[in-house]
């Protein structure tokens, strides 16, 4: 569903990611671990088609598509979700109103904002946010936490066939860690496909993983199973890292 | 639908064959023959003749925006509409049926607006407004009648508060001057619905030189709105109205205007509101359109405790300078003002914001404060701020802030990324960005107006 070949990431003409290698089947959960910095990022934003990361080399194909042809917009019509780190606030629109452009950009039917609204609070309700928060204006003013609890919102409400999440454990505590990986488990059970990113080993207690690859510089320096996961848990990241 | 929209989505014509026509453009006879036309008071006349005086002895206003392409001698000063309209929907040019569908203008306000219909086609529900308004006691009526059946008022209101000599338009304007609205409230009385223009069942508010006065007697109300977010088609390359508005003790008046001329109009408009004690006086005042637009309404806040608002907002695309903003002049203690102005500049517009707030020595505990964001679309694009304040009152307290904001990538990068089409995500950005002062239209206003900022980010993008 979505394959990655050799593939090479480049911004401001420096390569920072090199020679990935991946496949994501529905129902999977992959897991990339790595130090900061190390281009698990650079590779959700240049999977997603923000215009500074550009793919140089290698292949990235979803649903047998080249998607280095293709803009932010149609991959994510496509089904491609990437949930951000940081999503920008976006004063003077409501959520259920930029939910309900964001659905209607998907369908060809008219879609009741009625209809909307209700979903939406529903969706809020599951991720533990109040069901009014349709109301307030996208991500202004929202906690680290809501902002994570919205994204996933976000997500359930449109729907994907693979979801890059970026971190989506950062910030929140346990009891949100533990919803979350819950709802983790749930989307896999629908049949979404994930790329799940994250710093945290412990995360993974809570969901057990497919495949796990750590991500050294720029690279994958190794690509296993949880014990990869519980191993990083232990030593950290440095016995992966080059030797100078 | 194959129909391709052409380059301006939102303007049309329909051929116009008018029956009245001044042969002489802007001279001395033309005043007088439109006056004849118009079987006017001879006060009226006189007043005429010296604005067209003052009209020659004023200076063009430098301090603005560009109006070197004003050819005044092309200008037609008096059009009287046919007695029969003889246009037809057939005859109305696709494109304009177009973007009335993308509007969703409703079928019977089409006609009016294309010029088919000279009267609005809800004449029936008027007709209940009308007598509501008549038993209240409230004159809602277009100019020229109102001269002819409340003379009273036009002596001693009309031109009072913009006279002729306060700048070249409003002299061009006062000398010829037809169409437009007066409006009188009588003491106590509250209108609770708002007053449209195209209510009146008369297609001359669409005049070139309209004049309206509004008076709104002690302790009354009324929300009186002008025009509408639907694309108007103008002959006329040139547009001074003058609005002048009398707000008495404790009244409240609000004016709404929605301006969406085509895009090789001049729009220079002259409006002005004195507002006595503890009275009230909101305008909110939209550009879109026009190649040209300087506009400033202001309030005089004559009593203690008056208050004035101001909402400005203005959208300039290609070719296009939108100069607006706004005037708070404090003449009594406690008075209070606050100017609001939002504006987008895209694909090449310009937008300034002009505004002056003047407290003047009696005005004690006077407060005022101003806010004006810019947003700016792409590089091409241009906003500036001009605010001056003048005050030597101490008591006083005035505040200004200012913001420019270009358009974010992020903002747009994140919209994309769940799946809004670049010229979706623009237009959301630039209705979250206009949203403090959209939502102080009417829902309808507010509809129409997100749905013609999206038909022109459309345009800015492809």
């Amino acid at each position: 569903m979505l394959l990655l070949k050799n593939l090479n990431i480049t911004v401001q003409e420096k390569e920072i990611v090199h020679d990935i290698s991946l496949e994501i089947h529905p129902k999977e959960l992959h897991v990339l671990m790595g130090p900061n910095g190390s281009g698990k990022s650079s590779l959700a934003m240049a999977l997603a088609g923000h215009p500074h990361y550009q793919i140089t080399g290698g292949l990235a194909s979803f649903l047998g598509k080249d998607i280095s042809r293709l803009s932010a917009d149609e991959r994510a019509r496509l089904g491609l979700f990437t949930l951000f780190q940081k999503p920008p606030p976006i004063p003077g629109i409501p959520v259920a109103s930029f939910i309900q452009t964001a659905l209607q950009a998907r369908s060809t039917k008219k879609i009741a904002p009625r209809t909307t609204r209700s979903v939406v609070a529903s969706a809020s309700q599951r991720f533990g946010l109040p069901g009014t928060m349709g109301d307030r204006e996208l991500f202004v003013g929202f906690s680290g936490g809501e902002t994570k609890r919205m994204e996933l919102a976000i997500l359930s409400v449109l729907g994907a066939k693979i979801a890059i999440l970026d971190e989506p454990d950062s910030g929140l505590d346990i009891d949100g860690m533990k919803l979350i990986a819950d709802e983790i488990v749930k989307y896999l059970q629908e049949g979404l496909g994930i790329l799940f990113i994250t710093h945290n080993p412990r995360m993974l207690e809570y969901i057990l993983p497919n495949r796990v690859h750590v991500m050294i510089q720029g690279a994958f320096a190794q690509s296993g199973d949880i014990a990869l996961a519980r191993d990083i848990e232990h030593k950290g990241f440095a016995p992966f890292m080059p030797r100078v | 639908m194959s129909f391709t929209p052409p380059t301006y989505q939102y303007g049309f014509w329909v051929k116009d064959r008018p029956y009245f026509r001044s042969p002489h453009g802007l001279t001395k006879k033309a005043v007088e023959e439109l006056s004849f036309q118009k079987n006017e008071p001879e006060w009226m006349l006189k007043k005429r003749l010296e604005a067209f005086d003052i009209f020659f002895k004023k200076d063009m206003p430098e301090w603005g925006a560009d109006l070197s392409g004003i050819r005044f001698q092309d200008i037609i000063s008096y059009l009287k509409p046919t007695a029969e309209q003889s246009k037809r929907w057939e005859d109305v040019p696709e494109g304009i049926k177009y973007t009335f569908d993308r509007l969703g203008i409703p079928e019977a306000e089409r006609k009016f607006l294309a010029g088919v219909s000279a009267q609005f086609d809800s004449e029936v529900v008027y007709h209940k407004i009308k007598k509501k308004l008549e038993q209240q006691g409230v004159i809602f009526c277009d100019t020229d009648s109102a001269i002819r059946n409340y003379p009273e008022f036009f002596q001693e209101y009309f031109g009072k508060l913009i006279p002729a000599a306060d700048n070249k338009f409003a002299a061009l304007n006062t000398a010829f001057w037809s169409g437009g609205s007066f409006v009188y409230i009588p003491q106590g009385i509250h209108v609770d619905i708002p007053l449209q223009a195209y209510f009146r069942i008369n297609a001359r508010n669409m005049g070139q030189f309209e004049r309206t006065l509004i008076i709104a007697e002690p302790g009354s109300s009324v929300h009186y709105i002008e025009g509408c977010t639907a694309p108007v088609y103008s002959q006329d390359a040139l547009h001074a109205a003058v609005v002048e508005i009398v707000v008495k003790k404790n009244a409240r008046v609000q004016y709404t205007t929605i301006q969406n001329w085509s895009n090789d109009v001049y729009n220079l408009v002259t409006k002005r509101a004195f507002v006595e004690e503890e009275g009230e006086m909101l305008w909110i005042d939209g550009n879109l359109g026009s190649k040209v637009t300087m506009k400033y309404p202001s309030v005089f806040l004559k009593g203690q405790k008056a208050r004035g608002e101001i909402l400005s907002l203005a959208v300039a695309g290609r070719a296009q300078h939108q100069d607006a903003g706004g005037k708070a002049i404090h003449i009594a203690p406690e008075t209070s003002s606050l100017i609001t102005s939002k504006s987008v500049s895209h694909t090449g517009g310009r937008t300034s914001y002009r505004g002056l707030v003047r407290v003047t020595p009696n005005a004690k505990r006077a407060r005022s404060h101003v806010q004006c964001d810019a947003l700016i679309l792409d590089k091409d694009s241009r906003s500036d701020t001009y605010p001056t304040t003048q005050t030597n009152e101490a008591s006083a307290r005035l505040s200004h802030e200012a913001t420019v904001t270009k358009l974010s990538d992020e903002q747009l990068f994140y919209l994309k990324a769940r799946g809004l089409k670049e010229a979706d995500a623009r237009s959301m950005i630039v209705n979250g960005f206009l949203e403090p002062v959209v939502k102080t239209l009417p829902l309808e206003y507010a509809i129409e107006l997100n749905r013609l900022i999206e038909l022109q980010m459309e345009g800015a993008v492809g």
